[in-house]
């Protein structure tokens, strides 16, 4: 479960620039829930979710992923974090271009102390759970859009995190190929894992069980 | 070892840039090893003696034209040699010299081809109004044997002759000489296999029988390798040469008429008494003219102050080279990691610190110097087989690359401090955004 009480996030803190992105914070994600986080560009909810994941550090506030306060960990402890509890899906993909697909889904395994079988094995079981086993070695950057957002999915889901965090992974993606992804995003949900998805498209938002609003750093 | 395999995805992934890099290494490896083979070319003239003279006394003599047997040798032993041969064979007078003083001693000869005619490379001879005939270098086989100068073309030549008999020698620069050229002497057949870079870098041992031997020599003379400074004005005057073997001319009759033996030195091991010295310089006496004892430490200091003055007149150069290769490693490994950023971003997502992408890119470092060092060397060594090496002054001599390779490992390895850097004030959020 996630929990968060009253974060707050700013930008150059303590500086003359300063920029509050948000403001007193407070969310509960239970385990299996499937949430979109909705708002305007520059709401604060791509921050939020970089917090989630913890690749970006907040200044004020609690936050805890099942049971575990994230303010007081190492970084060592967070990159565990990462590695192993959450899997995170960019809206431009975050792929090795010149990397081939199997590669880029293995680099997760590559800082993973679990040990759950063969590389190779679990990236291959990894790209069947999305359907495109076949492109294993074909090279990133021959893909088109949808199928890159599979093997991003892909690579967020190898290490069998809880939680997948997803920040507008249809913003570059026409309506059928979107479409596509979010019914992986709902059968990965299916399966037991927490989704959290980042979007301004409401459509994207309908297909998700809840759904949060963020203006100007507050949820609403 | 993890590290080690995504540093070698991140090779493969960026397989051209990355190769510009190890080649970029490598060159800069081998112009490190130029770097100190140009200053080795110099200290070569000197290091030859280096082990004979760096303890050791000894004194210096002239034979004269003992082998010419122009007029009667005042040595009865010598002579007896000559009756018993109907001529002179320096390796039987140096055998006899060496068995008749006392204490531990070595005897070194140097000698020099006379011809009647003009044979084989010529042409600097003419232009410096010097005599007709090129000067014959005949270096003692243990000298021979250490000494390498730096070559223009070719390869340094060999002790022992070729399948055709001929006696391979190396031309100074300035003459008609080709590769590959056999000059058919009256001494035998000798091939030209090397040509040197420079006519400066004339054979020590071969000064001082130019000096004043009536009054000796003065201390500053007795540097015999005084003229051969590469920046020393008065050598241009030098006559063009060549080099060899000597032991590979067999002074048989018909060929001792052209062989003069006469720069010889005789070193003294440690231990040796005043009085032994005394004995064994009025037995030398008998066969040549000698020099007083020389304490060789003299010509070694003096040796010394040469090598420190070209030492120092390529110090500019090596270290303008130096910092051009500190500022291209560095620039090289600062460009790499910029451009891997993303990569590193994404790592980050994926569970890796940014400690781990240090180790990621000191991972790639080794690897990709691993592949330049053995690519230097593999490029040495074929230059080497081609006998190409002394072109541009590359020998893949171990010590030499031992150094330089430590050298530029070390500078390759600080060159971690600026990507350390450039990562350390990186935001991960910005970076997997980045293009």
């Amino acid at each position: 479960m996630i929990e968060i009480k009253n974060l707050t996030k700013t930008y150059n803190y303590k500086k003359s620039n300063a920029f509050t992105a948000l403001k007193d914070i407070s969310l509960k994600i239970e385990d299996g829930e499937m949430l979109a986080i909705v708002g305007k560009s520059g709401a604060g909810k791509s921050t939020l979710l970089h917090i989630i994941g913890c690749i970006d550090t907040f200044e004020k506030g609690e936050y805890t992923i099942d049971g575990t306060d994230v303010h007081k960990l190492s970084d060592k402890k967070l990159a565990d974090i990462r590695n192993e509890k959450v899997g995170i899906v960019m809206q431009d993909f975050a792929l090795v271009e010149e990397y081939t697909v199997i590669e880029n889904v293995k680099i997760p395994l590559y800082f993973s102390k679990k040990k759950k079988g063969s590389a190779n094995t679990l990236a291959l079981e990894a790209l069947e759970k999305v359907g495109i086993k076949e492109l294993a070695k074909k090279p990133v950057n021959k893909l088109s859009g949808g199928q890159k957002q599979r093997v991003a999915v892909a690579r967020a889901i190898v290490n069998d995190p809880s939680f997948i965090l997803a920040d507008e992974p249809t913003g570059a993606l026409d309506t059928k190929t979107s479409a596509e992804i979010m019914e992986l995003f709902q059968q990965l949900n299916q399966d037991g894992k927490t989704v959290i998805i980042i979007t301004h498209d409401l459509g994207v938002a309908e297909k998700c069980k809840r759904k949060i609003e963020i203006s100007d750093g507050k949820i609403i | 070892m993890k590290y080690f395999k995504m540093a070698y995805n991140l090779i493969v992934s960026r397989f051209i840039f990355t190769l510009i890099i190890i080649l970029e290494v490598a060159a800069l490896l081998i112009l490190s090893n130029t770097i100190i083979g140009v200053y080795n070319g110099k200290n070569m003239m000197y290091k030859p003696y280096k082990d004979i003279f760096e303890n050791n006394s000894g004194v210096a003599m002239d034979v004269n034209d003992l082998l010419w047997l122009r007029r009667e040798t005042q040595n009865s032993d010598v002579e007896k040699l000559r009756e018993e041969s109907g001529y002179i064979d320096a390796s039987k007078v140096i055998k006899l010299i060496e068995d008749k003083l006392e204490g531990d001693v070595k005897v070194y000869s140097n000698a020099k081809l006379e011809f009647f005619e003009s044979v084989g490379p010529k042409g600097a001879e003419e232009r410096y109004g010097a005599s007709e005939n090129i000067d014959y270098f005949l270096l003692d086989d243990e000298i021979f044997g250490k000494l390498r100068l730096p070559l223009a073309q070719g390869r340094w030549a060999s002790s022992e002759k070729t399948p055709n008999g001929e006696i391979e020698i190396v031309v100074s620069g300035g003459t008609d000489a080709k590769l590959g050229n056999v000059y058919d002497t009256p001494a035998g057949k000798l091939k030209v296999v090397g040509i040197l870079t420079d006519n400066t870098y004339m054979p020590p041992g071969q000064g001082y029988d130019e000096a004043d031997y009536e009054g000796g020599l003065p201390p500053e003379e007795r540097n015999i390798f005084g003229y051969y400074l590469p920046f020393d004005t008065e050598v241009s005057m030098v006559p063009s040469f060549c080099i060899a073997d000597k032991m590979l001319f067999e002074i048989a009759p018909d060929k001792y008429s052209f062989i003069e033996c006469s720069d010889w030195f005789v070193s003294y091991g440690e231990g040796l008494t005043d009085e032994q010295i005394k004995s064994n310089t009025e037995y030398l006496k008998t066969i040549g003219y000698v020099e007083d004892k020389w304490d060789f430490s003299t010509i070694v200091d003096e040796s010394n102050k040469k090598l420190n003055d070209i030492y120092l007149r390529m110090l500019p150069i090596m270290i303008t080279a130096v910092v051009v290769v500190i500022a291209g490693l560095i620039g090289s490994v600062a460009m790499s990691t910029i451009r891997q950023m993303k990569t590193f971003g994404i790592f980050f997502l994926c569970g890796c610190r940014w400690r781990d992408c240090i180790k990621i890119i000191s991972a790639n470092i080794i690897m990709v110097f691993g592949i330049a060092v053995i690519l230097a060397i593999a490029g040495g060594f074929a230059m080497s087989t081609l006998n190409l090496e002394y072109l541009i002054g590359f020998s893949p001599d171990w010590n030499n690359l031992i150094f330089s390779i430590g050298i530029l490992g070390v500078m390759y390895l600080l060159s971690i401090i600026l990507p350390h850097n450039i990562i350390k004030s990186s935001s991960p959020v910005e970076t997997i955004k980045e293009n």
